[in-house]
């Protein structure tokens, strides 16, 4: 009776569910590169995208140190780093999303 | 140059610390791909671990930790972390805390950066309640408070280990500075003002923890978590505070695979 009254009781918060796959995720999104720590997001990307066809670029990397990089082989990188976490959180979100109540869990 | 991890464990009581490493020096093992050093008290042999450095005993203190609806109290060994600068046998060390689950990839990028010493900045409650919003800062509220929980770091930053151990031999002039208890020695107070006073970098990421009235167990699927009647999947790195899993860590052994 007791485990059956648990049960019942038992709650599964979807929206905390979601909030620390992206915060796992995005903790896993980091880079290590000519020395300094990347955060590989779409913003990053995007900005590393405008300076694909210089040989050598001056960026502020995630932990705000200026770091001399060449910005093709960094988003070379970045990107295939990127891909590789949004398609595992992909992954994780789709199982998320078939879990409703906490007897899935 | 050389690269691992270290944890420091020794046994205390019921807890049974060093079992938890060695789930421990396997996870890392699978999930980073390098090899573990375990630092211990502890004289007997350990062949769960690459290295093993056997280190003096120092002053412990009792601590009480939540378990279920009671309390437990046991010797706390906790000040050795100091010393791990010259006593990690790698040149790039990743300093562990035993009860730090390790179940991806996430810290790898630390060897690879060229910080001298990187500590953890904050954490967050994977319960969403918010548990250690009174840690973020220095029991004053003047400095953030960093947590020594994981630390990254070569042979260079002896300085950051200098002033951890200035702190700890003036534990009681600190205290009154900041406001926090003379007892027991915590390391993250010591990292913390040591960070401060040196301008020390920070881990770019947040460490998820978890708060010690939370039960844990763990099958293929990673690590499940209740919790006033909530239930919870985790399947990543986890600082876990509840001690069930250093009374029986054999909790953890599906993670291992």
């Amino acid at each position: 009776m007791t485990e059956i009254r648990a049960q019942a009781r038992a709650a599964y918060d979807r929206n905390l569910a979601q909030k620390n796959l992206a915060e796992r995720m995005g903790a896993r999104m980091i880079l290590a590169h000519a020395g300094g720590l990347w955060r590989c997001d779409q913003e990053f990307l995007a900005t590393l995208n405008c300076y694909l066809h210089d040989d050598e670029i001056v960026l502020l990397d995630d932990q705000g140190i200026p770091r001399k990089v060449q910005p093709l082989e960094l988003f070379t990188a970045a990107k295939m780093r990127n891909q590789e976490i949004m398609n595992e959180w992909l992954v994780a979100y789709a199982e998320l999303a078939k879990v409703r109540t906490a007897k899935d869990v | 140059m050389s690269e691992g991890a270290c944890i420091i464990a020794s046994n205390s009581g019921a807890l049974d610390y060093i079992g938890l490493a060695a789930i421990n020096a396997r996870l890392i093992r699978k999930h980073l791909g390098i090899p573990v050093c375990l630092l211990t008290t502890d004289k007997n042999s350990h062949p769960d671990f690459d290295e093993v450095v056997v280190i003096d005993d120092r002053p412990s203190s009792k601590r009480s930790m939540l378990k279920g609806d009671a309390h437990i109290t046991y010797e706390w060994k906790n000040d050795h972390r100091i010393d791990a600068i010259d006593k990690s046998p790698w040149t790039r060390t990743l300093l562990l805390d035993a009860d730090y689950i390790v179940a991806s990839d996430m810290l790898r990028p630390l060897l690879s950066c060229d910080q001298p010493f990187m500590i953890i900045d904050k954490v967050y409650d994977v319960t969403g309640r918010n548990s250690f919003a009174r840690m973020q800062r220095m029991p004053d509220g003047s400095i953030d408070q960093r947590w020594a929980t994981v630390m990254c770091f070569d042979r260079s930053a002896k300085p950051v280990f200098d002033a951890a151990a200035m702190v700890r031999r003036d534990y009681g002039y600190y205290s009154a500075m900041f406001g926090f208890s003379l007892k027991p020695f915590r390391n993250d107070y010591a990292f913390t003002i040591a960070a401060h006073l040196l301008d020390i970098p920070t881990v770019p990421f947040n460490m998820a923890q978890l708060p010690a009235d939370c039960a844990v167990t763990a099958d293929d699927r990673g690590l499940k978590i209740t919790y006033a009647n909530n239930i919870l999947r985790w399947q990543g790195d986890l600082h876990v505070l509840n001690k069930d899993v250093a009374i029986d860590p054999s909790i953890l052994e599906p993670l291992i695979g």
